[in-house]
């Protein structure tokens, strides 16, 4: 795996040298940092009206939902251009030459973006910290959130990965991944209006999250999570095995 | 000779669409061969090269490299070829030496063997200390030699550069072909190009496509050669085709003639005196045509693909 681990080093650096990497960077750690204060501004002015509600319940859990819903806008920025962007420029005839496998690119490439993506979560992820200084925070079910968005953080930059391994340019592969993701996430208010639909529910990202949201670890939910990922990896370098071959 | 054979291509197809741009070509590069590979535009050598270089899937055929079988053992095979496609593959926001030390590790080098291949390919391909430079701000020429240097910085015994000299001032030509001399020598190099001078100056085995069909294949020199000629009172053309070892007399536009020559056989003295001996007379005679420039034209009379 020398030629993933040295895609992986390349990619890792030439991520945080695109000027695209600190626009939204900058951009969606500002909107959270805006969302979270609100959050605590409007607990403090209706502390008395929530009746007892903790910052837990009132800041902790909306703001990870919502912390999930940037990385599914984010994650199809960041991703895009990791294969598509290489296909674009005839750099993936290149990468095809050298000798290593279609997995090793696609192994090398999700590195670098997850690498990305991973800065981006964490940052995301220090700022309810801060609760700890002044309020009594349940770390159960902080825990619960941190891992849930991690796992949703991966899959949805593995589908990006997948959008840009299928995709011929770097906006085609963003518009792709970001209609997969918004609709695994809306398909969660299909099976709330039709409770028959149970089905379409499980494939919901919103509904596997909303367990993670209350401090419930379900092992189901991280399956889901984990085997998606797994799902559209295995999907990228078939498809970039079977563009090697037969283009 | 067999063993030295480093890159064997057989039947070689490959289609876009219903347009067939290669027709089932054979191809063999021996150790110490500099074979110039020409072709008007379009006539399948950028897809050739791109295909012997396992970047582009081929419809039909087998390719061998250093005795690896491309499709059996690729990781081997790709190992030891370097290859400068058209348009230099290049990532703009690297460093110089980020990228070849990228291109490198693809190939397996690492630690001080990397720093080692990389300082010599930089100094073989002309770029000085360029290492530190965004590739983004690099002259035309200067991609040019990046490409090339990651080409060649793995050492491989087979390397396949596609119009190498392409973008690059006088004095950078001299030197990139000095260089493609000096692996020639060692490896196995398939110039493609479209600048018949440098296929006199590099090659020692010529190869014209055409179509998506070799149409020669032989050393540069070939016994084969053309005269051009003018006669005082112009013969038949039976009459010339009728001296010993003329294979082909051509007409041209302003009176003269092309006389395709077995130069075993016959020379130009020879054609002169049979001329005067004759009573055609003889108004001008140019021996030594150029000789390829005349068999590319008239193997590729046929128009571009």
């Amino acid at each position: 795996m020398s030629g993933a681990r040295a895609i992986a080093v390349s990619e890792v650096r030439r991520q945080f040298r695109r000027p695209l990497t600190w626009f939204v960077l900058a951009v969606g750690e500002g909107a959270m940092a805006v969302f979270y204060m609100l959050l605590v501004i409007r607990y403090l002015e209706h502390q008395a009206a929530l009746r007892g509600a903790g910052v837990t319940a009132e800041i902790l859990t909306p703001y990870f939902i919502s912390a999930n819903l940037s990385i599914l806008l984010a994650a199809p920025l960041i991703s895009m251009a990791s294969i598509a962007g290489d296909r674009e420029n005839g750099l993936l005839r290149f990468l095809y030459s050298a000798p290593l496998s279609a997995c090793g690119i696609v192994v090398g490439k999700l590195v670098g973006v997850m690498s990305l993506a991973g800065a981006y979560a964490a940052l995301i992820a220090l700022i309810p910290l801060t609760l700890f200084w002044g309020a009594p925070v349940d770390t159960g079910v902080y825990a619960a959130n941190l891992l849930g968005f991690g796992l949703f953080t991966l899959m949805h930059v593995c589908l990006g990965v997948l959008a840009s391994a299928l995709m011929r340019t770097p906006l085609a592969a963003a518009l792709l991944s970001l209609a997969i993701g918004l609709g695994l996430w809306l398909v969660d208010w299909a099976s709330r209006l039709d409770p028959q639909a149970t089905l379409v529910g499980t494939w919901s990202t919103l509904g596997r999250l909303r367990g993670f949201a209350q401090g419930l670890i379900n092992s189901a939910d991280i399956v889901y999570f984990a085997a998606s990922s797994a799902l559209c990896i295995g999907l990228a370098c078939v498809a970039l095995a079977t563009e090697r071959k037969a283009t | 000779m067999t063993d030295d054979v480093l890159l064997a291509a057989h039947g070689l197809v490959r289609n876009f669409g219903r347009h067939q741009a290669l027709c089932g070509i054979d191809l063999t590069l021996r150790r110490g061969e500099v074979l110039g590979f020409l072709g008007l535009n379009g006539a399948g050598k950028s897809t050739a090269l791109q295909i012997l270089a396992g970047a582009l899937a081929r419809h039909g055929g087998e390719i061998t490299i250093c005795g690896h079988d491309l499709e059996r053992a690729p990781r081997a095979a790709r190992a030891a070829l370097g290859f400068l496609p058209q348009v230099p593959p290049l990532y703009d926001d690297m460093l110089v030496d980020e990228y070849l030390a990228l291109c490198g590790r693809l190939h397996g080098l690492a630690g001080g063997a990397l720093a080692t291949a990389l300082a010599r390919a930089r100094q073989r391909a002309g770029l000085g200390d360029c290492g530190n430079r965004l590739i983004r701000h690099l002259s035309q020429g200067f991609r040019q030699r990046t490409g090339i240097a990651q080409a060649i910085l793995h050492d491989p015994p087979v390397v396949l550069l596609d119009e190498p000299t392409a973008a690059l001032d006088p004095a950078q030509i001299r030197d990139v072909r000095e260089l493609i001399r000096d692996l020639g020598r060692q490896h196995a190099v398939l110039v493609s190009t479209h600048i018949l001078p440098e296929v006199r100056l590099l090659a020692n085995r010529v190869m014209i496509l055409h179509q998506g069909h070799i149409v020669h294949d032989a050393p540069v020199g070939a016994a084969l050669g053309p005269v051009r000629i003018r006669f005082a009172h112009e013969p038949a053309r039976a009459a010339l085709i009728a001296i010993a070892g003329v294979h082909q007399a051509q007409r041209l536009d302003d009176g003269a003639w092309l006389l395709d020559i077995d130069q075993r056989l016959t020379s130009a003295e020879t054609i002169a005196s049979s001329a005067v001996a004759a009573g055609w007379g003889v108004r001008e005679l140019i021996a030594d045509y150029d000789a390829l420039e005349y068999l590319f034209m008239r193997l590729t009379a046929g128009g571009s693909a």
